[in-house]
């Protein structure tokens, strides 16, 4: 047989078109097994073919509604769809979702604990306020208690230290009790001082005047001062020295005297 | 000689059929619905009757995937001759002969001479090559391959002796390939969209 013949008679067109007996088919079956070049005509064929369908394809799309149909009439035991690739990325997620709460829970740890230093600092100064002020009132209130327990002593005389007429309307108390050794001062009326001036609290006795120190210029009347006590004291006085005090009083300037009075 | 991407494209098509899902469905309405519709359509001429047609071709290349013999033919050859088949069997039925279109196959004999006219001719690769090519090698192409005619239904529509169908097929075929080995390209672009 003429290879190149029989494949130029167009029994191999015909075998991919269709048109041939069962005898023809299984003969053109027979010499493309035996044959390369048969089958290669015989692809070469198809594909041409294929093609020429194809192109003939792309001016007659059927409608979607064939192909919803062809899906709906699908049987529904798909096999399942989930590839390796698929499974990496839902890990990758997972890490990435991982991650990110990591990242959030420690920040938002991270500014508690900033937030909780923070308090803690407060509440420690808070405290030593506290402590201070406590420490403050329990000295204060020591020392009206001892104060008050002195005013309320019977053997403490209080002496009223009258105006002089330097001052006629300025006053001043103070209480001594010999027995304690103790002296309150408290200036109920004394003006301010003039500038560059001081006033000077004096105890007399039998040396003489004693100082007993320079008062605050900002002194308020409510204040019990506790000053330094001077045994056999017979009056006390107040004179305007100048600023820092005078070893001995300046009598011209006395502002305010008291005596003692017995018993 | 054949070309490398449609043996791929081949290939892709046998791996999403063979995977049986939904995606390989869709993959070959996408791919070759056009052109297994143009095959239903040359055989049933009416619009609904085609769809269902080619739904049920569709659903017969999906679930027979695996009576493919790759020895045999192209996948698209085989797929082709189930649309064919599919097609006919519609036409000869009993329910199909009640609607009254017995004379639909006649019909078309007649008409052989107006296919050119008469075909949708919107693609201009399609009409470059339909131009190029002799009228008479379309013809017997057309018939042999789109509208099943034997080769002595075919020689008669166009005239021929009998003996010479085959020597002609040969020749338009021929001339087909070549045609198509110059529009390669053009091809490869639109089989790609």
């Amino acid at each position: 047989m003429n290879l190149q013949e029989y494949i130029n008679s167009g029994i191999l067109e015909l075998y991919v078109l269709d048109r041939l007996s069962l005898d023809e088919r299984r003969e053109v079956e027979q010499y493309a097994r035996e044959y390369p070049e048969v089958r290669q005509e015989l692809e070469a064929t198809e594909l041409a073919l294929e093609r020429y369908a194809l192109l003939h394809g792309t001016t007659s799309p059927p409608p979607p509604a064939v192909l919803t149909g062809a899906l709906s009439a699908l049987p529904r035991t798909l096999p399942p769809a989930a590839p390796p690739t698929k499974g990496n990325n839902w890990l990758t997620w997972l890490l990435a979702l991982s991650l990110g709460a990591a990242l959030f829970l420690a920040f938002y740890y991270y500014r508690q604990g900033n937030e909780r230093a923070t308090t803690n600092t407060e509440l420690r100064q808070r405290f030593t306020t506290l402590e201070q002020d406590c420490e403050r009132i329990r000295d204060a209130n020591r020392e009206n208690r001892q104060q008050l327990a002195l005013l309320t002593d019977a053997d403490t005389r209080d002496v009223l230290l009258a105006g002089t007429e330097n001052a006629p309307a300025s006053r001043a108390v103070v209480f001594y009790n010999p027995t304690s050794g103790e002296t309150l001062f408290s200036a109920a009326n004394l003006p301010p001082p003039p500038a560059g001036r001081q006033y000077q609290l004096w105890a007399i006795n039998e040396n003489g005047p004693q100082d007993l120190g320079v008062l605050d210029p900002n002194l308020s009347p409510d204040t019990l001062l506790d000053v330094r006590f001077v045994a056999g004291a017979a009056a006390f006085a107040v004179t305007l020295e100048t600023e820092g005090g005078q070893p001995s009083p300046d009598l011209s300037q006395l502002q305010v005297i008291g005596e003692l009075t017995a018993g | 000689m054949p070309s490398s991407a449609n043996q791929d494209n081949q290939h892709i098509l046998l791996e999403h059929l063979q995977r049986k899902d939904e995606a390989g469905m869709r993959y070959l309405f996408d791919h070759y619905g056009g052109a297994l519709n143009h095959i239903v359509g040359q055989i049933v001429p009416e619009p609904e009757l085609a769809q269902e047609v080619l739904q049920d071709v569709l659903l017969r290349i999906w679930r027979s995937i695996d009576s493919y013999d790759a020895d045999r033919s192209r996948v698209f050859t085989w797929m082709a001759r189930i649309a064919r088949n599919a097609a006919i069997d519609r036409v000869r039925s009993r329910a199909y002969r009640q609607r009254g279109k017995t004379d639909t196959l006649d019909a078309t004999v007649v008409n052989h001479s107006t296919l050119s006219e008469t075909m949708p001719v919107e693609h201009i690769g399609l009409a470059k090559l339909l131009d190029t090519l002799d009228t008479n090698y379309r013809s017997i192409i057309d018939l042999l391959y789109f509208k099943d005619y034997t080769q002595a239904e075919t020689a008669k529509a166009l005239d021929l002796p009998l003996g010479t169908v085959k020597t002609r097929s040969r020749r338009a075929l021929q001339k087909l390939r070549e045609l198509l080995h110059h529009e390669l390209i053009l091809l490869l672009i639109f089989l790609t969209l």
